[in-house]
């Protein structure tokens, strides 16, 4: 009997703990082949969790990065993965059809979808929403010699991401997004 | 009164009368035994905390008092004047007890007839009543130097007092 | 004569006997013990005065030891900030640079909207 009530006062005093961990369980969440790493002739990676992210707008410039500042503090993280390749051919259809397959879920939307009929290039953007409010992003971009991933989790304000345009040439994607929510409708 | 300075204190009453007597018959002048004598004292008080027991201080007191009433009498030299060769009347100063015998007084004048290495080891034999190894040991000089000493010591003492007390006996 | 060669065969029992230790001059005591008074004080001004430089100099040493800590410390901090800075910037310009070619590459080819 006195197991039983340790072990459920046990469980009580973790469940909290892994809340917690649910909540803040901004990864990059799809899983690639090791060969993609292998195969790149040049490749970044750039992970930066809600910690880190914190961390670095403490050293941004209240003016002059105040659109980068105002987006990041929001963010539960933001993870990027680019490869280039010397020649193509070092990925696969089916290797972004496994990328996109972990997207297909009822939390995630796919925004904009351009698949190339002789496979010269693809893009998808899905976007996670909830009660109309954008909390994550994940954009594909595939090119003969190219593969770029980036996921931003975390509450994005539109505006904020048109801000940052103005700096980075991030495009307005308010009215991509509105005519790509627009044709989904 | 801490410990050190009652030790001190203790150290100095008993010892003042051989400290200031070894530096006086070296040096033969009652005012620079006195000095030597006080800065010998002085040291003492500094290097009491490393001295243990009695005989290491009498030791030490012995020794240090030998080379400080050298040194002086070398100072001496150096600045131009002589080792002390003739008796210097302050030997006794006035508050002293005079000899009771005129004899030794004569003889201790003599003492200054011999050199300051034969005066020093003839203090150290008679005043202080030390065997010729033990003052070896404590001026560190070979025992057949010391031995020397002593002997070529008491001739000379004997050569000279045969003529100088004949006329006191006399007189 | 006699006597006189009988008195120089007692010579050393003399020297025994009449090289005793004589007393030291009046107030010998008292001036030695004056001097060690006097020594004694001139030596505690300049230990006092070590003191108080040593103890000065543990305080500056440990004031410059904490000063290098804080700003060895907030410059390690300063450079992982800048480092985490660049870390972002990178994060946003490859962000902005993809959809950037995605959004060229809508306006080059007629629009495919997606069907979520």
């Amino acid at each position: 009997m006195r197991h039983k009530f340790a072990a459920i006062a046990f469980i009580a005093a973790m469940l909290p703990c892994a809340a917690a961990r649910a909540q803040n369980n901004s990864h990059f969440p799809i899983t690639l082949q090791k060969e993609l790493t292998a195969r790149a002739s040049n490749y970044t990676e750039v992970n930066l969790d809600r910690s880190m992210l914190a961390f670095a707008s403490h050293f941004m410039d209240k003016d002059k990065d105040a659109a980068a500042r105002n987006m990041i503090q929001k963010l539960n993280g933001v993870y990027v993965r680019t490869y280039e390749f010397d020649k193509p051919g070092q990925y696969s259809a089916a290797d972004l059809a496994a990328i996109r397959r972990q997207f297909e879920t009822t939390d995630w939307k796919p925004m904009v979808r351009d698949h190339s009929r002789n496979g010269s290039s693809d893009s998808d953007i899905y976007m996670k929403t909830e009660g109309g409010e954008i909390l994550g992003m994940f954009v594909l971009n595939a090119e003969p010699q190219e593969l770029d991933f980036v996921y931003i989790s975390g509450p994005i304000n539109l505006d904020d991401l048109s801000e940052i345009g103005g700096n980075f040439g991030v495009p307005k994607l308010r009215n991509r997004s509105d005519s790509a929510t627009g044709g989904s409708k | 009164m801490s410990p050190t300075s009652a030790q001190f204190a203790d150290a100095l009453h008993r010892h003042q009368g051989r400290v200031y007597s070894i530096a006086l018959r070296i040096l033969g002048e009652s005012g620079a035994a006195e000095e030597v004598a006080q800065d010998v004292f002085l040291e003492l008080h500094r290097s009491l905390p490393r001295l243990k027991g009695e005989q290491h201080i009498t030791a030490w007191l012995r020794r240090v008092t030998c080379h400080r009433a050298t040194d002086a009498l070398r100072r001496r030299a150096v600045r131009g004047g002589t080792a002390q060769s003739e008796w210097d009347e302050n030997f006794l100063p006035e508050s002293a007890p005079v000899s009771p015998a005129p004899l030794m007084n004569r003889i201790e004048r003599l003492l200054f007839s011999l050199s300051p290495q034969q005066r020093t080891v003839i203090v150290l034999r008679y005043q202080e009543d030390m065997e010729p190894e033990d003052i070896a040991i404590e001026l560190e000089m070979p025992l057949a130097t010391v031995r020397s000493h002593l002997q070529r010591g008491l001739q000379l003492l004997r050569s000279k007092a045969e003529r100088t007390l004949k006329e006191y006996i006399r007189g | 004569m006699a006597d006189y060669h009988n008195q120089f065969d007692d010579l050393e029992r003399d020297l025994c006997e009449g090289l005793v230790a004589r007393p030291a001059p009046e107030g010998f005591a008292g001036k030695v013990l004056a001097r060690v008074a006097n020594q004694e004080a001139k030596e505690s001004l300049p230990a006092l005065f070590l003191h108080w430089r040593s103890a000065l100099a543990a305080v500056l040493i440990a004031v410059a030891l904490v000063t290098t800590g804080f700003w060895q410390h907030q410059r390690r901090q300063r450079i992982a900030g800048e480092r985490a800075r660049a870390q972002v910037m990178l994060a946003l310009h490859i962000t902005s640079n993809t959809l950037d070619s995605i959004l060229q590459r809508q306006i080059q080819h007629p629009v495919k909207e997606a069907q979520p």
